[in-house]
């Protein structure tokens, strides 16, 4: 499946971009997204982040779905 | 009157001016069952890091998620806090050292839970919104920063 895939911060700073599309396999869980982006994208390995999945953080390996709303977050700095 | 019926308009373009604070307390004369309110402003410090001074810094968020949780934030505050009003305002884009991007203002009858709310605020915005920021150096070079 096809998954949309947004990055903030030093994340998207080391991607070089703010979003795309994977594919990825159809029982895909968080933990398996990360090592696929860390394949993709070698500068995340050292990253600080974590994976929003529909605006929230869920448990590594619930499976995802072609339409959830993925987000890779470092760390918060507000205020 | 619900308080919570509309999300409320947070982030703004650049640093808070202190004439918005002031116009935010004008607003609030006619409200004369507050007895008490407590304001909270985050300001930009001129961090000196590895000999290096922040001279700004820039603020982008994941906005979508940012409003549920600033929502969920209000919610709460007035679930464990029964407060008259609250606001919440941060900035996004450059914010120079100086200047002002974090502004909460709480009201209440009487201060206690003024005091208490704005700190269960405060605590809040730092822990669960995804707002980032980009520390900029006088050189121009950059890191970014990580609340603890």
């Amino acid at each position: 499946m096809i998954l949309n895939i947004n990055y903030f911060g030093l994340v998207a700073e080391a991607t070089q971009c703010q979003q795309e599309q994977l594919t990825v396999a159809a029982n895909c869980t968080v933990t398996a997204l990360q090592q696929q982006l860390y394949q993709l994208h070698p500068a995340l390995q050292d990253k600080p982040f974590r994976v929003a999945v529909n605006r929230a953080f869920v448990p590594v390996e619930q499976p995802l779905q072609a339409a959830d709303e993925i987000a890779l977050l470092p760390p918060f700095a507000g205020g | 009157m619900s308080k919570l019926k509309i999300p409320k308009k947070v982030f703004m373009q650049g640093g808070i001016p202190a004439a918005f604070i002031a116009t935010s307390i004008a607003k609030h004369q006619s409200k004369t069952d507050i007895g008490a309110h407590n304001i909270f402003l985050g300001q930009v410090r001129a961090d000196v890091i590895e000999g290096k001074t922040v001279k700004a810094i820039e603020y982008t968020a994941y906005e979508a998620m940012a409003k549920e949780k600033l929502h969920e934030i209000r919610e709460n505050t007035f679930e464990q806090f029964d407060i008259t009003c609250m606001h919440i305002h941060h900035s996004l884009g450059a914010v120079a050292a100086g200047e002002i991007c974090l502004f909460v203002f709480v009201s209440s009858p009487h201060r206690d839970l003024c005091y208490r709310a704005s700190r269960h605020i405060v605590e809040a915005i730092k822990q669960e919104v995804p707002i980032f920021g980009k520390e900029i150096f006088e050189d121009e070079s950059h890191q970014w920063k990580e609340n603890n």
